[in-house]
């Protein structure tokens, strides 16, 4: 009975260690990015800044696999032409290091900091 | 356990298989979504984690593994299947070693299994992106993982006093 008691003891403590690591993690203070890098299968396909409002047709083979919108300095993803959508329901990002993935199309939405360390720590 | 070639044995395993199938598909049903992509309620793991307390290792591991498959060919794609093998033998794995350890109960054995399963997924996509981005995922995955292992990890425990050991 008492070893079941310390391991409930021990089951909270973990939890609490392992939700205080995650939300620290969270709100790590983050470096501004300033601009959008779209890789398609790792090939660089564009690189825009991401003060500059616009849309950003992504297309292969002439067909369109999505439009990545750059507005009030974030990156979101929208009309993508896969199954999940997993890259939509992203939303939006504007983080050095942060980044938008359609795994499913091979395209990769990045936001890129001022040097590269930006992009690793971020 | 009596023999693993056992008519019950066999039945046993399939009845779990059966459950943990369900409770994926219940879970791709409800498609409950947080808005944050790789992020699932892990309904799945209760039968994983039943097994592995009630039974032993080797029906856990197997209703785990099949159940990947079997998903996979039922609703997912070689990728999802990919995702699915890299996060179910890891937290697998984990969830072994910690019970063998018997330092935590259900509950952080169950935690820990779903951090370890989104960070191996998270490796996955870093493999499958080529790049090392993917990990700013992490701490919403961490998270994740810890508040819904914990919540699954307390179905379990609250099945394991309800279900008759001797079912």
């Amino acid at each position: 009975m008492n070893s079941d008691k310390k391991r409930i003891f021990r089951d909270i403590v973990l939890i609490a260690v392992l939700l205080a690591v995650g939300i620290g993690l969270v709100f790590l203070p983050q470096s501004e990015g300033n601009t959008v890098e779209i890789r398609i299968d790792g090939e660089l396909y564009g690189s825009y800044s991401l003060r500059e409002e616009r849309h950003v047709p992504i297309e292969k083979d002439g067909t369109l696999l999505g439009t990545a919108v750059i507005e009030n300095g974030c990156v979101y993803m929208e009309n993508a032409a896969c199954k999940g959508k997993d890259c939509q329901k992203t939303g939006r990002i504007s983080s050095a290091g942060r980044c938008i993935l359609c795994l499913p199309q091979g395209i990769g939405i990045y936001v890129v900091g001022e040097n590269e360390l930006d992009g690793v720590t971020g | 356990m009596k023999g693993k070639g056992s008519a019950k044995y066999t039945a046993r395993l399939s009845v779990l298989l059966c459950l943990a199938l369900l409770m994926g598909y219940i879970e791709y049903l409800a498609a409950f979504d947080v808005g944050v992509p790789g992020v699932k309620a892990g309904f799945a793991n209760i039968v994983v984690l039943f097994a592995l307390y009630r039974y032993d290792a080797s029906v856990a591991f197997g209703v785990n593994l099949c159940r990947i498959g079997l998903s996979a060919l039922l609703f997912g794609n070689a990728v999802s299947a990919f995702y699915g093998v890299c996060g179910g033998l890891l937290a697998f794995f984990v969830m072994w070693l910690l019970k063998k350890i018997n330092l935590f109960g259900v509950v952080g054995v169950s935690a820990l299994g779903a951090v370890c399963h989104n960070m191996a997924q998270l490796g996955a996509a870093a493999l499958l992106s080529g790049t090392v981005y993917v990990f700013s995922y992490a701490p919403v995955l961490l998270v994740a993982g810890t508040v819904f292992g914990a919540l699954t990890g307390l179905l379990c425990l609250f099945l394991l006093k309800k279900i008759p050991e001797n079912l």
